[in-house]
């Protein structure tokens, strides 16, 4: 069922961190399941890519992390979305149907 | 908002450095058993499940740098542990880092000193409101460059022109201040009303000057008085205003004071102090004739100087026709200069020289420093393998090595900036007179900061390229190696080469010292036409209103000399005026008497007395001295100089008539002997010819020349006792050896000499250490391959050949580099020199002697230790 995996473009994983936690804070592997089980397969986040990010976001103030309890009992680092988080998804989200739209027109013009 | 958040954010990161590290540390490994336990309910054993866990996640150190890298103030922490790193890296090899602080020390010290004094001399604008509208006016007439300016003419360009704001005069003048029974003689300038206005300066005290008041049908009545003055003799007092005291015997009051501080910054042929104590006032009439007064005017704002420069050219024309007297046919040229260009003109090409000097000594100590690191670097290629291979990329090394460079750069800058002052202080006190502003010179704020800008400039210079060497791991397999390897060929030639260059650039600022070397020692040989050896010189002023009759004044000037003939251990005594290279001259136009219509020549003019030629030592080719019975007025004879005689009259002079041309004017003088040349306005100046007179009706003072083995300073006291004596109301001044005169004329070379000397000495004592340093580290390198070939049978001279050939072959290939370098250098300061050509043979050989010399020396301990090298031993160490 699932395809080969897509390689991320640049930027797109932000975008992707910043919508899965709209839902809910979560964890690290937790976004990286989330990102693999919405996108059937096609983006699979590694640990070497995921946590630059979320720290990279945390040091925007896009996202807050907090030690909790998982589901699992375990102690995990959890990520909820801040209100400048929640600001730069709109921003992201805006930015990125641009593309997709200015893509689309590219690849379905006559020819 | 946002920035706030983010500073806060980048403090808490800097200050919870290690909390965050440990949160790092428990999110991963969190990660790694969450993905663990997940393997385990795979069904994988416990062991596998992490191993698995360890290798999906790819590194946990990488992760956490890339992590790390996304904290804010990041940069920060590395560059702080790389300066930590650096200090641990430098405390191991002291030695290293003693040579190369020393090395940079020397080349940025050199030229902080250099900064300091183009700052103060070039750099910094005058001390004056909007200083690059100050112009001074060259006034050039009557086939004579810079006679200055009549006063109609000043008064006409203050009328007409459009282009100047204020067109003031200033005249440098001497002061004789009699106070509370004490003489003093000052520097003092007369000055016309706006002069001081000019200068945007205002009294502190009392009021400015103002001609039509303080200036009465024959006397000054007013003056004011400098910051200093007031302070040392009139113990600040504010009444001093309105007091009277006696200047120059005349009886004047205090006007005012001008501000502490306050210094007057003229081109040198306007010959004012930059500490004038007495200000004169100075009444423009238009009606004089007179000629000389130097002329300071202020632009519009938003003129240019080339526009004032057209428009002065159309008034000169009409100055031609109007004052035809002052022009006697000839063509007129007024041309306005900036002042500060004014002032800097004599000694820019000089400071050009000295830059290029200094920055040759920065470049080579540059070159020997990254020679000194790509050594060093072989040796650490093994620490810097590890690091690699522990996951430093190249980026990260290359910017650890240029912060150990910085470092070091930083270290000297600091030490450099000690130098500096040093430096400075001695410039100071070599230069007094010949370098103009430099009582300016300090080490302020942008000197200092000049230091931080070399250190990042020389650090970059010499530590990027060993740095990318090393970084770029080119021996890549010294950590596989299990010991040090000989250095490539790569890096061989590579240090090779860098003491080829040190060598070329050093030849540069010898080949120039060695030039001026040469000019100097010519300028101390060049034929003076007189003696200055034992003789004593004494300035004495006296009143033509105390004195108003030739007679009067003589008869002072021989009760003086008659009593200073009595002091012990005078032999001769004589006097005239003004002597030879003293800073201030009379030209006037000469010619044939029986050729009226030939073009004039510019002639030095000189007042003696009988006796003058054979105390100061002057030969007499021809004719003979002054007697009394010239003295007589209306005697209208002369003694000119072998150049003058040659020039004008080549058949022969003796009885012939020399034309003096003054405004309006034309004496005959009778030539009654001829001298050898004398060089009088400066030593350098070998073609203006000379003639005297004798004493006559002229001046206002006269020099004594005292004969005698005793020094200036023991005989000062006889001298001012003897004035004092004679009652002529003024205290001599200029008492001095006439050697002073010589030396202060040939000084901006002995200047520019002792500080070349200086910076040709570094760059070769750098060079010589750069040699030395590359061949001891190559001769090491090849020890064994030595030791081999002594093993094989060859010789110890045969070694040692090598070793002196290298040497010799780098050097004599660096000098030839070099000399193609140093012509194109020594060509452009053709000017400074004297008596020696840009390309002068000597000199350019004796640099190369010099540097093959250095050579091997710099080679000797090296072939030293080679031959002494035992076979066996070699071949087992490592």
């Amino acid at each position: 069922m699932p395809e080969d995996a897509l390689e991320l473009l640049k930027g797109t994983l932000d975008l992707l961190i910043l919508r899965t936690l709209d839902l809910r804070p979560m964890h690290g592997s937790a976004i990286a399941d989330r990102i693999s089980q919405v996108t059937r397969g096609a983006f699979q986040v590694k640990a070497g890519s995921l946590f630059p990010a979320l720290h990279r976001l945390e040091q925007e103030g896009w996202i807050a992390g907090a030690w909790e309890a998982s589901n699992e009992g375990r102690r995990v680092r959890s990520y909820t979305l801040t209100h400048d988080g929640k600001r730069q998804l709109t921003v992201e989200k805006k930015t990125w149907r641009r593309t997709v739209q200015a893509m689309n027109a590219l690849l379905e013009s006559a020819g | 908002m946002r920035t706030v958040k983010k500073i806060a954010r980048l403090f808490r990161n800097l200050l919870g450095r290690d909390r965050a590290e440990a949160t790092l540390d428990a999110e991963l490994s969190s990660y790694v058993e969450e993905q663990t336990d997940r393997n385990i309910a795979q069904g994988m054993p416990p062991e596998e499940a992490r191993r698995r866990a360890l290798l999906e996640a790819g590194g946990i150190a990488q992760i956490k740098e890339e992590v790390r890298e996304t904290w804010l103030g990041h940069g920060i922490e590395i560059a702080w542990q790389d300066i930590r790193y650096a200090f641990r890296s430098l405390r191991r090899s002291p030695g290293f880092t003693v040579v190369v602080i020393a090395t940079l020390a020397i080349g940025i010290g050199a030229n902080l000193t250099m900064f300091g004094l183009l700052r103060a001399v070039l750099w910094r604008p005058l001390p004056y409101p909007e200083p690059n509208r100050i112009v001074m006016i060259q006034v050039d007439a009557r086939n004579t460059p810079n006679t200055g300016a009549t006063m109609g003419e000043v008064a006409a360009l203050r009328a007409r022109s459009r282009s100047f704001e204020q067109v003031s005069m200033i005249n440098a003048v001497d002061a004789n201040l009699e106070y509370a029974g004490d003489m003093e003689h000052l520097p003092a300038a007369s000055i016309s009303d706006d002069f001081l206005p000019l200068l945007g300066v205002r009294p502190q005290l009392g009021r400015t000057l103002d001609s039509h008041i303080d200036e009465g049908k024959d006397q000054v009545l007013a003056i004011l008085i400098s910051d200093d003055l007031w302070r040392r003799r009139f113990s600040a007092d504010p009444a001093v205003i309105g007091t009277t005291v006696r200047v120059n015997n005349l009886s004047v009051q205090i006007a005012g004071v001008l501000p502490h501080g306050f210094r007057l910054y003229l081109p040198p042929d306007v010959s004012a102090a930059e500490q004038i104590d007495v200000w004169f006032p100075y009444a423009i009439d238009a009606t004089s004739p007179y000629r000389g007064i130097p002329v300071a005017a202020r632009l519009r704002p938003g003129v240019t100087i080339e526009r004032a420069n057209a428009e002065l050219q159309t008034l000169v024309a009409q100055f031609e026709r109007e004052f035809p007297a002052a022009y006697a046919g000839s063509k007129g040229r007024f041309t306005a200069r900036l002042l500060h260009d004014e002032m800097t003109r004599e000694v820019r090409a000089a400071l050009f020289l000295l830059s290029a000097a200094v920055a040759f000594v920065l470049l080579i100590a540059c070159v020997n420093v990254a020679n000194l690191m790509l050594a060093r670097g072989s040796v650490r290629q093994r620490e810097l393998e590890i690091r690699r291979a522990l996951g430093a990329g190249r980026a990260r090394i290359v910017r650890q090595l240029l912060t150990e460079s910085l470092v070091l750069a930083l270290a000297s800058a600091a030490i450099g900036l000690f130098g500096a002052r040093l430096g400075l202080e001695a410039i100071g006190r070599l230069s007094a007179s010949h370098m103009p502003l430099q009582s300016r010179v300090s080490i302020d704020t942008p000197v200092a900061l000049a230091a931080v800008g070399l250190s990042v400039l020389t650090s970059l210079l010499f530590g990027l390229l060993p740095a990318w060497r090393l970084a770029s791991g080119k021996t890549a397999g010294t950590l596989r190696a299990g010991r040090t390897e000989t250095a490539g060929a790569g890096a061989r030639r590579l240090q090779r080469a860098l003491v080829v260059a040190e060598v070329a650039l050093s030849i540069a600022p010898l080949a120039c010292g060695g030039l001026m070397l040469r000019s100097f020692v010519k300028l101390m040989q060049a034929p003076l036409g007189f003696n200055p050896a034992n003789l004593v010189t004494a300035t004495v002023p006296f009143s033509l209103k105390q004195y108003p009759h030739t007679e009067q004044r003589y008869a002072f000037l021989r009760d003086v000399l008659d009593r200073v003939r009595t002091l012990p251990g005078v032999e001769s005594v004589s006097a005239a005026s003004p002597l030879p290279l003293a800073s201030y001259q009379e030209t006037r136009r000469v010619g044939r008497a029986d050729q009226p219509g030939a073009p004039p020549t510019l002639a030095t003019q000189q007042f003696a007395i009988p006796g003058y030629l054979g105390v100061i030592g002057t030969p007499l080719i021809e004719g003979r001295d002054f007697t009394a019975a010239d003295l007589a007025p209306g005697r209208a004879v002369t003694i000119v100089d072998e150049g003058m005689a040659k020039r004008l009259w080549p058949e022969g002079a003796i009885g012939k008539f020399l034309a003096v041309y003054r405004t309006g004017r034309q004496d005959n003088l009778e030539v009654v002997g001829v001298t050898a040349a004398v060089r009088v306005t400066r030593v350098r100046a070998e073609t203006i010819p000379h003639y005297m007179m004798p004493y006559g009706d002229y001046p206002g003072e006269m020099s004594l020349l005292v004969k005698t083995r005793a020094t200036a300073a023991a005989m000062a006291p006889g001298i001012r006792a003897a004035v004092a004596a004679a009652k002529g109301g003024r205290a001599p001044f200029d008492i001095r050896p006439m050697s002073d005169y010589v030396a202060d004329s040939i000084g901006d070379t002995r200047f520019l000499l002792l500080v070349l000397a200086a910076f040709a000495a570094a760059s070769v004592l750098l060079a010589a250490v750069g040699l030395y340093g590359t061949l001891a580290y190559l001769t090491a390198r090849r020890t064994r391959e030595f030791g081999i070939r002594l093993a094989l049978g060859s010789s110890v001279q045969a070694i040692v050949g090598i070793v002196v050939r290298e040497s010799v072959l780098l050097a004599t290939t660096g000098a030839a580099v070099g000399l193609v370098v140093a012509m194109a250098v020594t060509g452009a300061v053709r000017e400074l020199l004297y008596g020696v050509r840009p390309m002068d043979g000597v000199t350019l050989a004796g640099v190369v002697v010099l540097v093959a010399l250095v050579a091997l020396g710099a080679a000797s301990v090296p072939a030293w230790r080679v031959a002494r090298i035992d076979p066996q031993t070699s071949l087992r160490c490592e």
